[in-house]
C-alpha cells in the first residue's frame, strides 16, 4: 500500500510522514507545491531530513526518506490538486496508488477576516480538490487532519461529532467545519482526525510550528517588544489583565503523540468516524499562561473573568492574542473514547505538561524564533 | 530646545523667531529622522560628504510622504504649497516641511537652494559637524549671533544632540503629561510614529524599509490596514490610540530623557514648565532670555508674551476611568520630574 500525503512539508504532515516511514515499510508520496530550482521530491526530502535529528528519531530513517519518499508537484488549490491531467498515468504507471491511504494534512492556519478568501480557497476548496483526487485514484481511506476546535465556543467535554457553524469563533474554525462536512458528504471511507493544540516534540521540544501556543507566545514576546520601544521600563513593572478560565484545561498535545495516534488508527484500520488526537493529561490554563508569560519576559498576568476594568494596555494585548481566547476562555476537554476504542490502553497515556515542562517548550520556541530573526533595535 | 513633543514647544520657536539676535531652527530633527523612525539615518556613524548630508536634508522621507499623499498634514508642516515648487503628491524635503518656511515663508525655494549650495560644497566630516555648519550658515544668513533648534519629540534623541552640540545650552520644556498625552493621541505625527513603531515590532522589520511581510499575520487588522501598501486616510483616522497609551510613552520618554539631561553641567540646562509659560509668560520669557543671552531684551519679552494664548487643561474633562488610567500611565514620568523638583496637581 502507498500513502499519499498533502501538506507533507507542514508541521503535522512532515511528522506524520516520518511516523509512516518508522512504522510501516510502505512508500509515501507527498503532493508538494513546486519551488523554483528544486524538484518536489528534493524539496520534501530536505524538509524531512533535519527532523530526524530534531525529533531524535533513528538515523536509519534518513535512508528511508531517500528510498521511500517521493513527491509529485501539485497545488491543493487546483482541481485534483493540480494532478487532474494525469489520473490515467497515475493508474497505469503507478498502479500501487490505487487503493492508497490518503492523508489530507494541508491547511491554512490563518484565521483573520482579512484572509477569508485564502482560508476558504485552501481549507474548503483544497479539501474538495483532495477529495476529488482521492476518488479518482480510488483511495482506500481518506484521512483528514482537521482540528478539535471545530467545537468552537462549546465548553466542557467535547464529543467527537460533527461541528456546528453557528458555534465557530473565527474563519479558520468555520472553514474546518465546512471541510469536514465535505468529507462526510462523499462516498468514501474516511477518518476525520482532530488534533487539539499541537506543540513540539515531547522529548526534544523541537517544532516547526509557529501557530497555536507558539502564535500566542509570539504575541506576548512582541507585546513586550512594543512596550520596550514605546515605554522603556514599563514591561518590568506592568501586570496586565488577561481574560481566561485559569482552572480549566487547555489541550496541548505534543506532535509525536498526535502522529502516533493518527498512524495507529490507520494501522488498526479504524472505522469511518471522528477521532480526537488530544492529550488525556492536558495542563490547566493558568499554568500554561504563566509559563508563556514567563518565557516571554513578562510578569505573570492578573487572570480575570471579565473585561471590566481593562486598561488600554490590557485591551491592546487582548487584541493581539484574541484568536487564542477560544482556547483559554472556553475551557474544553476532548472525548477520546473513539481513539481509545481502537488503540486500547496505549491511547490513555498522555504527556504530563506541568509548569516547568511547559516553560521548556516555550523557551525552545522563543530561542529558535529569536535566533532565526533579524529583529529590530529601537533607536534613540 | 528639547521636549517630549506636544509640550507646547512650537510656541517657543515662534518666540525665538522674533528674537533680534537669534535664528530659529524649527523641526529639523523631527523631519530628518522621519518622525523618529530613521534616527540612525539622520546620525550616520561614519563621516559623510556634503552631497550626502544634503541628501539627508532634502530627500523626502517615506512616512511624511505617505501622510501628505493622503491629505494628512501635520500642523508642523508649514510649507506654503502655493508659493513653492513642491506638491503633496511628490513629497517634501525634510527641511522644507518646517525649517525653511519657518524662516522664509514668502520665498522658501530661494532659501532651500542657498542651503543646498552651501551644504553640498562641504567636505567629508562627521554629521555633527555638518549640522553645526548648517546652523552657522543660517545664523550668518539671518544676521544672528546664536541659533536655537527645536523639534517636537527631540528628547528622544537627547543623547545624540548633547554629543553633537557639546557646548550648546539646553532648554527642556515640560508640560503636564496628561495633557501632553491627550494631545499626542490626536496628533497626526505622533499617531504615525507610534503606529509605525508597533508595526515594526510586530513585523520584525520596518515596512517602509523592507518588503518582507513574512510576519504580517502578527499584525492586528488595524495595523495591517496601515501598512504602506494598504494605507488610507480613513484607516489612519480610525486607528485607536488611547491617551493612556500615550501616557506610557510620555512617562518613558521623560524617564530616559531626564537621565540624559542629568549629565549636563551646572548652568547648561534650563527646565521650563509649559503651564508656567502660560500663567506667567513675562517671567518665563525673561528667564529664557537670561539663560540664552545673559540679559533681557524687554521688547522681545513683550512681543513674545503676546503670542501666549492660555488654554485650560483638557485632562480634567476625561471620564473618571480614563482620567484615572491616564494618571496611572503618566505616574512614573511625574515621579521622575518630582524627584527633580517639578510637580503638578
Amino acid at each position: 500500500m502507498t500513502h499519499i500525503v498533502t501538506g507533507a512539508t507542514g508541521f503535522v504532515g512532515s511528522a506524520l510522514t516520518l511516523e509512516l516511514l518508522l512504522r510501516t515499510d510502505e512508500p509515501v508520496i507527498g503532493i508538494v507545491r513546486p519551488r523554483e530550482g528544486t524538484t518536489a521530491t528534493a524539496r520534501l526530502q530536505q524538509v524531512l531530513a533535519p527532523l530526524v535529528e530534531g525529533y531524535e528519531l533513528p538515523a536509519g530513517l534518513l535512508d528511508a526518506i531517500e528510498q521511500r519518499v517521493t513527491a509529485l508537484p501539485g497545488d491543493l488549490e487546483q482541481p485534483h490538486c493540480g494532478l487532474d491531467r494525469r489520473p490515467t498515468r497515475f493508474e497505469s504507471d503507478t498502479p500501487n496508488l490505487v487503493d492508497a491511504e490518503f492523508w489530507h494534512c494541508a491547511a491554512s492556519l490563518q484565521y483573520q477576516d482579512r484572509h477569508q478568501e485564502a482560508i476558504d480557497r485552501t481549507n474548503i476548496g483544497g479539501t474538495a480538490n483532495a477529495l476529488d483526487l482521492a476518488e479518482t485514484i480510488r483511495a482506500r481511506r481518506f484521512n483528514m487532519v482537521s482540528t478539535a476546535y471545530v467545537a468552537g465556543s462549546q465548553r466542557g467535554i467535547i464529543k467527537a461529532i460533527p461541528g456546528e457553524l453557528d458555534l465557530v469563533n473565527n474563519l479558520y474554525e468555520r472553514s474546518k467545519v465546512v471541510a469536514e462536512q465535505q468529507v462526510r458528504d462523499r462516498d468514501l471511507v474516511y477518518r476525520i482526525m482532530r488534533p487539539s493544540v499541537v506543540i513540539g516534540h515531547s522529548v526534544t521540544r523541537h517544532t516547526t510550528s509557529s501557530d497555536g501556543l507558539y502564535g500566542f507566545l509570539r504575541g506576548l514576546r512582541k507585546f513586550r517588544a512594543v512596550l520596550d520601544r514605546t515605554s522603556p521600563g514599563l514591561a518590568d513593572e506592568l501586570r496586565v489583565r488577561m481574560l481566561a478560565h485559569a482552572e480549566g484545561s487547555i489541550d496541548l498535545v505534543p506532535i509525536d503523540h498526535v502522529v502516533a495516534d493518527a498512524v495507529g488508527l490507520s494501522l488498526a484500520d479504524a472505522p469511518t468516524g471522528h477521532y480526537h488526537l488530544s492529550n488525556p493529561t492536558a495542563p490547566n490554563i493558568g499554568d500554561a499562561i504563566g509559563a508563556a508569560f514567563d518565557a516571554a519576559g513578562l510578569r505573570p498576568p492578573l487572570v480575570v473573568k471579565s473585561r471590566e476594568g481593562f486598561t488600554s494596555t490590557d485591551t491592546k494585548l487582548s487584541e493581539r492574542v484574541d484568536y487564542y481566547n477560544s482556547y483559554i476562555v472556553n475551557a474544553k476537554r476532548f472525548d477520546r473514547s473513539a481513539v481509545e476504542a481502537v488503540l486500547g490502553d496505549e491511547a490513555k497515556k498522555g504527556c504530563v505538561l506541568d509548569s516547568p515542562v511547559l516553560g521548556s517548550f516555550c523557551r525552545w520556541y522563543l530561542d529558535d524564533f529569536e535566533r532565526t530573526r533579524t529583529g529590530l533595535q529601537a533607536v534613540r | 530646545m528639547l521636549g517630549t513633543g506636544r509640550c507646547g514647544s512650537t510656541l517657543l520657536s515662534q518666540m525665538i523667531r522674533l528674537h533680534p539676535e537669534a535664528v530659529s531652527v524649527s523641526e529639523l530633527f523631527s523631519f530628518v529622522t522621519d518622525l523618529g523612525m530613521r534616527i540612525e539615518g539622520a546620525f550616520p556613524p561614519q563621516p559623510i560628504d556634503g552631497p550626502a548630508f544634503w541628501k539627508l536634508l532634502s530627500d523626502p522621507q517615506p512616512r511624511q510622504s505617505i501622510l501628505l499623499r493622503h491629505d494628512l498634514q501635520m500642523p508642523e508642516v508649514t510649507y506654503p504649497w502655493s508659493k513653492g515648487s513642491y506638491t503633496p503628491d511628490g513629497g517634501l524635503p525634510p527641511i522644507m516641511a518646517g525649517l525653511v518656511p519657518h524662516l522664509a515663508p514668502e520665498r522658501p525655494d530661494e532659501l532651500f537652494d542657498a542651503i543646498g549650495a552651501a551644504m553640498t560644497r562641504r567636505p567629508f566630516a562627521p554629521v555633527e559637524e555638518h549640522y553645526q555648519a548648517l546652523f552657522a550658515f543660517l545664523a550668518e544668513r539671518f544676521a544672528a549671533s546664536f541659533w536655537v533648534e527645536r523639534s517636537g519629540g527631540s528628547l528622544r534623541v537627547a543623547e545624540r544632540l548633547l554629543k553633537a552640540f557639546p557646548h550648546a545650552r539646553i532648554v527642556h520644556l515640560v508640560r503636564d503629561g496628561r495633557d501632553t498625552s491627550i494631545s499626542m493621541s490626536r496628533h497626526i505625527g505622533f499617531r504615525m510614529a507610534l503606529l509605525c513603531g508597533m508595526q515594526a515590532e510586530l513585523l520584525g522589520t520596518d515596512p517602509y524599509e523592507s518588503a518582507d511581510r513574512s510576519e504580517e499575520d502578527d499584525l492586528t487588522a488595524d495595523l495591517s490596514s496601515l501598512l504602506p501598501e494598504n494605507f488610507s486616510q480613513a484607516a489612519f483616522k480610525a486607528f485607536r490610540l488611547d491617551p493612556a497609551l500615550c501616557g506610557h510613552y510620555w512617562a518613558g520618554e521623560i524617564g530616559v530623557g531626564l537621565n540624559v539631561l542629568d549629565q549636563l553641567s551646572e548652568g547648561r540646562l534650563l527646565t521650563m514648565r509649559y503651564e508656567d509659560l502660560l500663567a506667567a509668560p513675562t517671567e518665563s520669557i525673561k528667564r529664557l532670555d537670561e539663560f540664552m543671552t545673559g540679559e533681557v531684551d524687554s521688547t522681545w519679552v513683550e512681543h513674545s508674551a503676546r503670542l501666549v494664548d492660555p488654554r485650560p487643561a483638557r485632562w480634567p474633562d476625561l471620564p473618571d476611568d480614563q482620567r484615572s488610567e491616564l494618571h496611572d500611565a503618566c505616574r512614573p514620568g511625574f515621579e521622575a520630574l518630582a524627584a527633580r523638583g517639578l510637580t503638578w496637581d
